[in-house]
């Protein structure tokens, strides 16, 4: 259950102006420059946010997807 | 400040509950006081988008005959109440504050608008919201306005329930939350929002954000009347999925006003944390009085580290903007024009987080679960800011606000747990400051006790906006 910290080795990559729009592109979506401009900012600092989810490993942690309190317990 | 004490909108829905059977007052007179009160503030305040005026006399006329005739409910029959827009009432408008739904008229109630009626709850109206239960405002709704500074935001997403609570608009209020959307709106406003237990409220008819991060739960102006509400719409739900058959216990006002022997964990380091730009010192300041209470009424207050809160913002960004994606992933593509630029922002972030980020987003959950739930072995409750700052001006209209914000009260969705926020005091400007409290899973009658006694013991509600 311990949390170990990933020592750098996952990073996420700073994505350029022709990646974005191939991001965008497999997600359908059909934007304007302006708001492909304002979306990748947006995503940017999102992206800081999550870096953290990156920057830990969790294979000796737990595997499975669960949730308690479990649904719908002692139904 | 108001000191309106003698008026009904200052009431209590617990000393209105007692009024109305001893037939002191009757409902229709006091939903009368209520939609009069309406008449007077939302249009400065915003807190309704649907005022039900006309079922609202019907209902308050059918509960005084009941009344009158020896069918007395219990404690919320007679007292009126309203519902954030996203709660599915059968034959009223329901728009959750966006241009999609503008003209939705459901068919049915959903499963907490059914119980409230039931109970004999009378419905004034529906609630004003951040769009979609994310953010923003939807194109053509207008913003709520904080009662105590209405140039600052009511927060969000139930920002019109806090609103009309505060106000005195509403006896009691609906709300849902992903992320905090119960707590942040009343600590930002003075009043309480407790978010239950996953799968203790039904989630039936309610507008879905995020499956798995979703809770609805009441907002009060006292704790025992967050209590009375929560009693009226838990229970097993078959309509439900996610619902529990985990029996609530009835509330119980308390005659003892100490907390001997009641251990209370702080997580300092991520909830008290005046290193980080977004959190106010003056919250914690105020926070930490409120520990000192908490000490000084006999309860053990000590520090303890549960490692996962670092991952915890992260794990509850990708969850709930993925999930909210796939919610409204369709309308989305094919008509971007009808959300504001604020959520259509935030929702298409969440079409990009790749597959990886929520599975490990999930796990992480996992990991702050398993953590909390240990910690729960050694202790009753946690304590905590429940807000990092108070009340901005400019937090709906800044996009990276949401994203960037850290959140004290998303770690009670990331696990399920109950947690609640009561008035813990103001700042040198008058603004409120809310603390949070956390139970283990399904302990909310003890949740509310402590929540009770600290609020009898701090007195902070009694104190009111000027309106």
């Amino acid at each position: 259950m311990a949390i170990i910290k990933n020592k750098g080795v996952l990073t996420m990559n700073t994505i350029n102006q022709s990646d974005f729009r191939a991001i965008c592109a497999k997600a359908g979506y059909d934007l304007t420059d302006c708001e492909q401009l304002s979306l990748k900012s947006e995503f940017e600092d999102a992206r800081r946010v999550i870096q953290p989810l990156y920057e830990i490993d969790l294979g000796e942690a737990e595997m499975v997807l669960k949730f308690y309190p479990a649904i719908g317990i002692d139904k | 400040m108001d000191d309106n004490s003698n008026f009904l909108y200052t009431r209590s829905i617990a000393e209105a509950s007692k009024l109305i059977e001893r037939r002191d007052i009757s409902p229709v007179e006091l939903t009368q006081a209520f939609l009069d009160r309406i008449r007077d503030l939302n249009c400065s305040l915003n807190a309704y988008i649907t005022v039900t005026q006309e079922i609202a006399i019907r209902q308050a006329r059918k509960a005084e005959k009941e009344i009158q005739a020896g069918f007395y409910k219990g404690y919320l029959h007679g007292i009126p109440i309203a519902l954030k827009d996203l709660f599915d009432t059968e034959g009223i408008k329901t728009t959750a504050g966006s241009m999609l739904f503008k003209n939705r008229i459901p068919v049915k109630d959903s499963t907490v608008t059914a119980r409230l009626n039931e109970s004999g709850a009378i419905l004034l109206g529906k609630l004003a919201m951040s769009e979609n239960a994310i953010a923003g405002i939807g194109i053509g709704f207008k913003d709520p306005k904080n009662p105590w500074d209405i140039s600052r935001t009511a927060g969000g997403s139930s920002n019109g329930s806090a609103v009309a609570v505060a106000s005195g608009m509403a006896m009691g209020a609906m709300g849902s939350c992903t992320r905090g959307s119960i707590r942040a709106p009343a600590s930002y406003c003075n009043v309480v929002g407790l978010k239950p237990t996953y799968g203790r409220v039904s989630r039936h008819g309610v507008l879905p954000l995020s499956w798995t991060l979703d809770h609805v739960g009441p907002m009060t102006y006292r704790v025992e009347d967050a209590a009375i509400m929560l009693d009226a719409i838990s229970g097993y739900d078959k309509n439900d999925p996610t619902s529990s058959n985990q029996s609530l216990k009835k509330f119980e006002i308390l005659s003892k006003r100490r907390l001997d022997g009641i251990k209370i964990a702080v997580a300092k380091h991520y909830f008290f944390d005046k290193t980080r730009p977004e959190v106010d010192p003056k919250v914690i300041k105020i926070a930490e009085e409120a520990l000192e209470k908490l000490d000084q009424l006999g309860a053990i207050i000590e520090e303890i580290n549960i490692p996962a809160l670092e991952y915890a913002d992260a794990a509850a960004l990708v969850i709930l903007l993925s999930e909210g994606y796939a919610v409204h992933q369709r309308d989305i593509l094919t008509n971007p024009e009808l959300y504001g630029e604020l959520n259509l922002l935030e929702l298409r972030v969440g079409g990009l987080f790749s597959n990886t980020e929520y599975i490990s987003a999930q796990r992480i959950r996992t990991i702050l679960i398993q953590q909390y739930a240990e910690a729960f072995k050694s202790y009753d409750f946690f304590a905590s800011p429940t807000f990092a700052m108070v009340a901005p001006t400019n937090l709906v209209s800044t996009p990276s606000a949401i994203t960037q914000m850290p959140s004290f009260t998303g770690p009670y969705n990331l696990t399920g747990l109950p947690a609640i926020s009561v008035p813990a005091g103001f700042t040198d400007e008058g603004l409120p400051v809310g603390l949070q409290l956390a139970a283990n899973a399904f302990k909310e009658h003890e949740l509310l006790q402590l929540a009770y006694i600290y609020e009898r013991e701090t007195c902070f509600y009694k104190t009111r906006p000027n309106l």
